[in-house]
């Protein structure tokens, strides 16, 4: 790979300013002296300010979503039902809440818990 | 801590004052990527309703060991990869008229539509990182660590992306 190539491929990081001091130095030096290193440079600067003009006059329905999303934050279970036996250690359990999962079901054999309907919980 | 951490963690106690400080905050950043990688904008605000909802379930796993900027997207990559894999299996909700929105007048449209055409000829992968580089300003570290590839996956992901726009917009 030339080292034109190389200098090239840096340069969206090297506009944004995220480079270490000696590879930013580097950088420099190299396009200073490449006359396609600087019509290079001047093409990543240009797109990258016409990439950021065209996402800016995207609009965002900030408002709309945050009125979807607010009353659901506190969603209290809206139904759950029971049925089992302690003594024979055979337990099925349905939920539903107001939230975008809205049915959970979980048999419990002899204590082992195993979710049969609705998606396992994840970190976030 | 950093101000963002703190703001993280006052949302973990469920303030719902300082989900809304988040939410005013991330929002915009949510919503436009999930927009590079989605491209419909019915699912783009899906994915910030489902991201917001599981930072506000899970902020309590934010640990500081990246932005909170690149935790919440990579939430939001997660949201919208989920979304399409639904999409796929036809398990999708139809779209909804999200055209009551409307552009900046002031813009100069013809080069916004230029980028715009540009960009919907790009993959999806390529799309995104040139969002993150360009527009979310990341470092190659940073989005190797979001993307989970290596940092001269990125590089030539960047390179593809230039090299596709060029020649769109020449």
């Amino acid at each position: 790979m030339s080292i034109c190539q190389t200098v090239q491929d840096w340069m969206p990081w090297y506009v944004s300013g995220h480079l270490e001091a000696t590879k930013m130095g580097r950088l420099a030096r190299h396009i200073d002296s490449c006359e396609a290193c600087q019509k290079e440079l001047a093409h990543v600067i240009q797109l990258r300010h016409q990439f950021a003009l065209a996402v800016d006059a995207t609009p965002v329905p900030i408002d709309r979503v945050w009125d979807v999303l607010s009353p659901t934050l506190d969603a209290p279970k809206k139904a759950r039902i029971d049925v089992g036996s302690f003594l024979i250690g055979v337990h099925f359990a349905i939920a539903a809440d107001n939230q975008r999962m809205p049915v959970q079901g979980n048999l419990k054999v002899l204590g082992h818990k195993v979710q049969i309907i609705g998606r396992r919980k994840k970190g976030a | 801590m950093t101000g963002e951490g703190r703001l993280l963690a006052l949302v973990a106690t469920q303030d719902r004052g300082a989900f809304h400080l988040l939410y005013d905050q991330y929002a915009n950043a949510v919503y436009r990527y999930a927009l590079s990688i989605l491209r419909k904008p019915h699912l783009a605000e899906e994915v910030l309703q489902e991201t917001m909802m599981a930072v506000w379930k899970g902020a309590r796993h934010f640990k500081g060991r990246s932005k909170a900027l690149t935790w919440i997207l990579g939430i939001a990559r997660n949201q919208a990869h989920s979304l399409i894999r639904k999409e796929a299996k036809g398990q999708r909700l139809p779209e909804t008229d999200s055209s009551a929105e409307t552009r900046d007048p002031t813009r100069n449209l013809h080069v916004d539509l230029c980028v715009q055409e540009a960009l919907e000829t790009l993959s999806p992968m390529h799309r995104e990182v040139m969002h993150l580089v360009f527009y979310e300003n990341l470092s190659m570290r940073e989005i190797a660590d979001m993307l989970g590839i290596p940092e001269g996956t990125v590089k030539s992901r960047m390179h593809h992306a230039r090299q596709a726009m060029a020649k769109e917009l020449t």
